[in-house]
């Protein structure tokens, strides 16, 4: 079972620190194709993509 | 530019409402981090699971982020939107919901999944109506109360006309059954049918079952159904019986749904 391998409470915010992050350069023109795919790779926006 | 109703520019405003918030819902978050919010969440959702997933550690990832006002479950974690955490009248109760969903959707019986299955919305369907229906005993009533506050409004509205009047989708879906079960032909087509009865995820519905269930017979009795969804369909039916007198699910329909669950048994 999938569920019993968690054995540790993981509760992830890199998903919001890297919005921070992008919402930041996007307001002073700054953004990157990096920036971008570093959102994009965050757990929270992997589990949308299954 | 963008048009008031329609969903993407509800997106839209919720990411740019999210930057405008920034410091405050920074703040949060770092408060979120110590609150100890695991159990918290386990606390809010044990009294709706059986006691052998209660008892024992399983603890999901769950990954904050930002995109839109929602929250969901997998058999791997849960996802929620930060700001609509901030703004719920009751978040740990939409994440306890999902933990629950998280929990069901690991140790529920399993079914195969069938290449061109027409009977493929049915399952979901039932699926749904059970997932959902158990979880939103944990915290539908108080997201209710609330009028749904960090969702659309037209959510908890579109759920409270639903849930006012539940019944005549139900009679429609048993009779859509036993004309598939008499005519396999039409199989697809009335899927698609019972699937579409079932509006807002099947949530409303649902939730009306499992109420009933409770109602006729006690928590007890709603969380044996928590292993499968067919149980679900069948207690409520037995529910209804026990409460008018009437079943909603005829003996046919019952016996259909007693058939598609060995044909789709792993």
């Amino acid at each position: 079972m999938i569920a019993q391998e968690h054995t540790k409470q993981r509760i992830d915010f890199s998903g919001v620190n890297a919005f921070w992050s992008i919402a930041d350069k996007i307001t002073n023109q700054q953004v990157t194709e990096a920036d971008w795919d570093n959102l994009f790779s965050t757990g929270y926006y992997k589990f949308y993509e299954n | 530019m963008m048009k008031n109703n329609d969903f993407n520019s509800y997106i839209f405003r919720q990411i740019i409402s999210t930057y405008e918030d920034k410091v405050k819902l920074q703040a949060f978050q770092k408060n979120l981090v110590q609150s100890n919010l695991m159990t918290k969440i386990k606390k809010r959702a044990q009294s709706f699971l059986p006691v052998d997933l209660n008892t024992r550690t399983y603890e999901p990832f769950i990954y904050f982020g930002v995109f839109q006002p929602d929250a969901n479950a997998s058999d791997k974690g849960i996802a929620v939107d930060l700001k609509l955490y901030f703004e719920l009248a009751d978040p740990v109760g939409l994440i306890a919901h999902e933990y629950h969903h998280f929990l069901t959707i690991n140790y529920r019986k399993k079914f195969k999944d069938i290449k061109d299955d027409s009977t493929g919305l049915i399952m979901k369907s039932l699926l749904q109506l059970q997932l959902e229906g158990i979880a939103d005993m944990i915290d539908k009533e108080r997201f209710l109360n609330s009028d749904g506050r960090g969702f659309p409004s037209v959510i908890s509205k579109n759920f409270k006309n639903v849930l006012a009047n539940p019944l005549p989708a139900l009679h429609k879906i048993d009779s859509l059954l036993v004309i598939v079960s008499k005519e396999p032909i039409s199989t697809k087509k009335n899927s698609e049918l019972i699937f579409n009865l079932l509006p807002l995820g099947a949530h409303p519905h649902g939730f009306y079952m499992a109420k009933t269930i409770m109602k006729a017979f006690g928590k007890g009795k709603l969380l044996s159904t928590v292993r499968n969804p067919f149980d679900f369909i069948r207690v409520y039916n037995n529910a209804y019986i026990k409460l008018n007198g009437t079943a909603i699910f005829s003996d046919h329909a019952i016996a259909y749904l007693s058939l598609l669950e060995t044909t789709h048994a792993l």
